[in-house]
């Protein structure tokens, strides 16, 4: 693939790094920052919590409203602050999706440059909140800790988004991937716009950096922007650059099984396996390979049997944890269904160890994934997802190219995912368990 | 835009008629022909990996009503979802996805109100994806055997729906602003209604709406225009020729509302609201609908995007958690914007709504918002040219609906504040407004509904 843009990696100061790809593919640019911190149980409340207060506005626009008018004049710019977990990482992102600046010309505003326009509402974001007596204003903060409270007691609107957190804290118990982004009430309730204004200091000035730009703009002049932006800010002070590690390996224990009853129409069974292997890079492309087969390519071993043959679901699909090896079945069922529906997730998992995976199935997921990695450059965020997912896994899959990615997929052979697959081992299962009559089940 | 008419002998005798179209300012162009078939085929070439493919019907959600002329004939709601399922299912019982997986094409679809898509986007073999498509969608099989299975995914994908508060809100919205027309039914159908859907039934609705003269083939990539009419000259037979199928169902009115406000009890923790503005102008056709389109969404952004002083009040006063978005849907016989969002108190929210409006009665709304806001429709569509499936998509949303995909910029461009300002004085009155509320079941001892 010739055609593939490798960023360039510049060091800002330490800790804090720039990466460019610079393409006139697209008639929009995007621009984002990432914040990435331990992921810590009396931390992470905080961030989620200040991620909601920045947003309210900053001294030049000091409501939200002026703070969106500004960037509805550079042409609706989007800023979306994002909140999640990399393994054992909390991440708190600003992304910016903006028109490239070649098609701001629709009433004549052929010298809009909204770049450096963006540039400057994050930098009046990030480092110029509004403050009251040298601290956050207790109003504003109030109002989010009540909304982060709500969020938290909301357990069903979107069961879906709550099984998967509920899984992940229970797979990663006493793991940094294990923490609430929410918190606990008690604890929200707990934090005073003091605290919340340590936890801002701390992001700007200590929190490792990724910053992304894709593009028409070179990184000479991106480079040059940011500099003007931050220089002589807490943003540009040099911190420590090593990455922060997630661990993998939990030995041995045995598999629980977590369940609870909530009062909707759908269940949601997530299956989990932890990862007790070696953990190199080809063994990485193997365990990929398995999950694509097990439940992400289009005609997958679960949706060919769970959703096709059995029609026990709409959904059914895996995913694996990229930093913390943690390979997990996702589906939506007739409560009824979760026996028969986990014996056959266990039988496929069990058929793939025991070898009976065809080389047919083998070939398709590597096609699968091989044309995710084509289909790269077609996309700035997908460019960014990929290269970002590098930054933050550092180690020697930093500097994985695409197509070094590609051509280690494609030596992924049948018996490294039978191996990978032995190397999973069963750890939590968790249910939701549906207890509200609505659905009809004479459909079926 | 500037469309110039191609002489068809290049494309070969298949093709009726050619035009390429043009925007200078987009620095895009596209060409549109028309096959003997009656399908119309979209193409955008561009040098990208990735190569994308729609092909859509004209037979969406709302159309149930299958009768000829004067004399209806109602299908039960769902059936279009269905088919759009039902249209994997090969005749051996097995899957067409995995004839695409094979391919390295990942296929999929979506039903809407008034149209279906099927699309593929692919890195390499193309032309074998686009063969596959055009005979899955025109060619299909159904048996008692794989229906049955379907209705029991459908029925799981309804459940999934049925659980959240904002679809429900949504869906209950719909149902009190529209008595008669199918919008107000979800696009999926409910339980009792697929029950009613058999093979037969889906031969028959098949047969009605999925002829070529009824779709739309749009595709962008590094593709050959000559390789793409061959492909469809084989895979559409010579017998399909453009036969003019009967019009679907035309809506004009649905008459008064008959409620304006519900309620439903829910097991969630915080009440949800969902406020519907309909618009009783709703035969605007072609160009004028695009038009209407535009104004209505421009209107839609001055009043409650997060830039518009409702939103911010209603924040600022603790009414309305940061969730909070807005929506524009027109179509055959419905136009409406639809407001959502959660707080403990909705009839405030609804009661600080109506004053809103009041407000900008008396006041007028600002020139200045509109500038800004029409800037943004501008870039918004700009935007929809960035990936190979955005524009693929774009353009058959257009074309479907017998359109360049470039005649919005001149639409919006020619949008006027007055026409903006004509739609609210036409549009926002109190005899428009529903208000749909789904409120947590364990609040039913505290008064009910603030």
């Amino acid at each position: 693939m010739n055609n593939m843009p490798i960023p360039q990696k510049i060091t800002l100061c330490d800790g804090v790094d720039l990466r460019v790809i610079t393409t006139d593919s697209f008639k929009t640019s995007r621009l984002s920052v990432y914040f990435i911190l331990p992921a810590d149980k009396n931390n992470a409340p905080v961030y989620t919590l200040l991620r909601g207060v920045l947003m309210r506005g900053c001294e030049k626009y000091p409501s939200l409203e002026r703070l969106n008018i500004a960037l509805d004049e550079l042409y609706g710019t989007t800023m979306t602050m994002r909140n999640f977990l990399d393994g054992d990482r909390q991440v708190i992102s600003f992304n910016c999706e903006m028109l490239d600046s070649r098609y701001a010309e629709f009433d004549g505003d052929e010298n809009i440059d909204i770049l450096e326009g963006t540039v400057d509402v994050l930098r009046q974001l990030l480092l110029f909140p509004v403050l009251e007596n040298g601290t956050f204003r207790r109003d504003v903060t109030e109002m989010e800790k009540q909304y982060q409270c709500d969020l938290i007691r909301d357990d069903i609107s979107d069961t879906a988004s709550y099984a998967k957190e509920a899984f992940r804290r229970a797979i990663c118990r006493g793991e940094g991937y294990g923490v609430s982004l929410l918190g606990n009430v008690d604890y929200v309730q707990s934090i005073t716009a003091e605290r919340l204004f340590e936890g801002w200091q701390s992001l700007i000035r200590s929190a490792a950096v990724e910053m992304f730009y894709v593009g028409s703009e070179s990184s000479e002049r991106v480079e040059s922007i940011l500099r003007s932006a931050f220089v002589d800010t807490p943003i540009f002070l040099p911190r420590q650059s090593k990455k922060i590690p997630s661990s993998i390996h939990i030995g041995k224990r045995d598999a629980g099984f977590v369940s609870e009853d909530k009062p909707v129409s759908q269940a949601k069974l997530i299956m989990g396996w932890r990862y007790e292997g070696e953990t190199s890079l080809d063994k990485y492309c193997a365990a990929m390979v398995l999950c694509e087969l097990l439940g992400v390519m289009q005609s997958s071993l679960l949706y060919v049997n769970i959703r096709e043959r059995l029609g026990l679901c709409y959904h059914c699909a895996a995913a694996l944890e990229p930093s913390k090896w943690i390979l997990s079945v996702f589906c939506g069922i007739a409560p009824k269904n979760r026996r028969l529906a986990t014996c056959e997730i266990l039988r496929i998992f069990r058929e793939i160890q025991d070898g009976t995976l065809s080389e047919d199935v083998l070939r398709l997921a590597k096609r699968s994934l091989e044309n995710y990695i084509r289909q790269l450059p077609d996309s700035a965020g997908a460019m960014e997802g990929f290269y970002l997912a590098r930054a933050l896994e550092g180690g020697e899959r930093e500097n994985l190219t695409p197509d070094g990615f590609l051509n280690m997929i494609n030596c992924v052979t049948r018996e490294d995912v039978i191996a990978s697959a032995h190397a999973f081992i069963l750890d939590t299962v968790y249910f939701l368990n549906a207890t509200e009559q609505s659905g009809d089940a004479s459909a079926q | 835009m500037v469309a110039q008419r191609l002489n068809t002998d290049i494309f070969g005798e298949n093709i009726i008629a050619a035009e390429r179209w043009t925007s200078e300012s987009l620095g895009e162009s596209c060409l549109s022909l028309t096959h003997r078939s009656g399908l119309k085929i979209v193409v955008s070439q561009k040098k990208k990996s990735t190569v994308s493919c729609v092909l859509a019907v004209k037979y969406g959600a709302i159309d149930t009503d299958i009768g000829i002329g004067n004399t209806p004939r109602m299908t039960p709601c769902g059936v279009a979802h269905f088919l759009e399922h039902q249209l994997f299912t090969r005749a051996d019982g097995g899957d067409w996805q995995e004839d695409f997986s094979a391919m390295g094409a990942e296929v999929n679809a979506y039903t809407a109100y008034d149209r279906t898509a099927y699309t593929f986007s692919c890195t390499e073999g193309y032309e074998e994806a686009l063969y596959l498509l055009l005979s899955m969608v025109l060619h299909p099989t159904f048996t008692k055997k794989s229906v049955q299975k379907e209705r029991g995914i459908i029925a799981e994908e309804i459940k999934m729906n049925f659980d959240s508060p904002w679809e429900r809100v949504y869906s209950e919205l719909l149902r009190m602003m529209y008595s008669t027309h199918p919008v107000r039914e979800d696009i999926c159908g409910s339980l009792p209604s697929i029950r009613g859907i058999t093979p037969e039934l889906l031969y028959e609705c098949h047969k009605r709406f999925y002829t070529p003269d009824n779709a739309v083939l749009s595709v962008c990539g590094d593709v050959d225009i000559d390789r793409i009419i061959s492909i469809c000259n084989k895979a559409i037979p010579q017998a399909a020729s453009a036969k003019g199928q009967p019009p679907r169902r035309e809506f004009v009115s649905d008459g008064k509302m008959e409620c304006r406000v519900s309620q439903v009890s829910l097991p969630s923790q915080k009440p949800v609201f969902c406020i519907g503005i309909r618009d009783n102008r709703v035969d605007v056709r072609g160009r004028e609908l695009l038009k209407r389109d535009a104004v209505m969404s421009v209107l839609g952004e001055m009043l409650f995007s997060r830039t518009a002083p409702l939103y911010n009040k209603l924040l600022e006063g603790g009414l309305i958690s940061p969730d909070f978005s807005h929506s524009t849907a027109l179509g055959n016989g419905f136009c409406f914007f639809s407001v959502i969002g959660e707080g403990d108190e909705p009839r405030r929210v609804y009661d600080e709504f109506e004053k809103y409006i009041l407000d900008v009665y008396q006041n007028g709304l600002s020139e200045k918002d509109f500038l800004r806001n029409r800037r943004i429709m501008y870039a918004d569509f700009v935007t929809a040219f960035d990936t190979t499936e955005d524009i693929a998509n774009t353009m058959m949303n257009y074309v479907i609906d017998g359109m360049s995909p470039f005649d919005f910029i001149d639409t919006v461009k020619e949008m006027t504040f007055a026409d903006v300002e004509n739609t609210f004085f036409d549009v926002m009155k109190t005899d428009n407004f529903a208000l749909s509320v789904a409120m947590p079941r364990a609040w039913k001892n505290q008064g009910g509904m603030k």
